[in-house]
């Protein structure tokens, strides 16, 4: 009984000792790098440089334009 | 009922595990600071925007925790050269009691127990610092000071060592090899 309780307060005491080894070592890892504006930035380059759909999109709507234009009823003759 | 060396480590542990908790938070913010870094505080921790800046301030913070902890082993590895019980000279040690300081003098079992775990703080602090490197998050000149610090107190630790070990042969006490007379009362 005795032999046992010794054992676990010394193995308790041991983890109490690498807790306080490793304290000044993961404060190491208080400070990081991250840059804030992520979001900000990738919703930004999302404005800047459309994505591919979008612009497959857009020149389809101009084709659209461009083709209703040029079949408009009064230039089309009717001979 | 609890270890007599592990409640010596333990107490040994706590005041270099506060001190270095707390020069790499103020070593943090007055490099930050000194540097004009951009940081913010959340959850996480201090979260740099710059790289650069956490690079900077990263590695003058670990570089001030590897001078106090250069410093601390500086003292200890005095204590064991020129304070250590075993062998200060009696003309220093009446000196030092004429002083009021006897405190100074100490024995193998305080000065080791101090040595260890500074040294396990410094080979602690080199692994990180090693990682760090490797991924490019600290300067290299950082670890090479980290090595030398780390190289020079652990020789220096292990020439104290060698010579507690020798006092500690001469002390011995030596049998004769001639054992006849021990040959003679065995008939």
């Amino acid at each position: 009984m005795e032999k046992g309780f010794k054992m676990v307060s010394n193995s308790l005491l041991t983890l109490f000792l690498f807790g306080l080894l490793l304290l000044p070592i993961v404060s190491m890892g208080f400070i990081g790098f991250k840059p804030i504006n992520q979001n900000v930035l990738s919703a930004q380059s999302e404005q800047i440089c459309p994505t591919l759909e979008q612009l497959k999109e857009e020149t389809h709507l101009k084709e659209i334009e461009e083709t209703t234009e040029s079949t408009k009823p009064e230039l089309i003759n009717l001979k | 009922m609890f270890s007599r060396i592990l409640i010596k480590l333990v107490d040994e542990a706590i005041f270099p595990a506060i001190l270095l908790l707390a020069t790499r938070l103020t070593s943090m913010l007055v490099v930050s600071k000194f540097f004009h870094a951009n940081y913010e505080i959340n959850a996480n921790g201090v979260i740099f925007v710059n790289l650069s800046d956490y690079l900077k301030v990263n590695s003058y913070s670990t570089l001030f925790m590897i001078l106090i902890l250069a410093i601390g082993l500086l003292f200890i590895i005095i204590k064991s050269f020129v304070f250590h019980d075993s062998h200060i000279s009696p003309g220093f040690s009446a000196k030092i009691y004429s002083l009021k300081m006897p405190s100074l003098i100490q024995s193998s079992f305080n000065i080791y127990s101090q040595g260890t775990i500074w040294l396990s703080y410094i080979y602690l602090i080199l692994i990180v610092a090693s990682f760090m490197t490797l991924f490019g998050m600290l300067y290299s000149w950082v670890l090479f000071v980290a090595i030398i610090t780390t190289v020079i107190s652990t020789a220096l630790f292990v020439m104290d060592i060698e010579h507690e070990v020798k006092i500690n042969k001469g002390k011995e006490i030596e049998y004769d090899s001639d054992s006849k007379y021990l040959e003679r009362e065995e008939e």
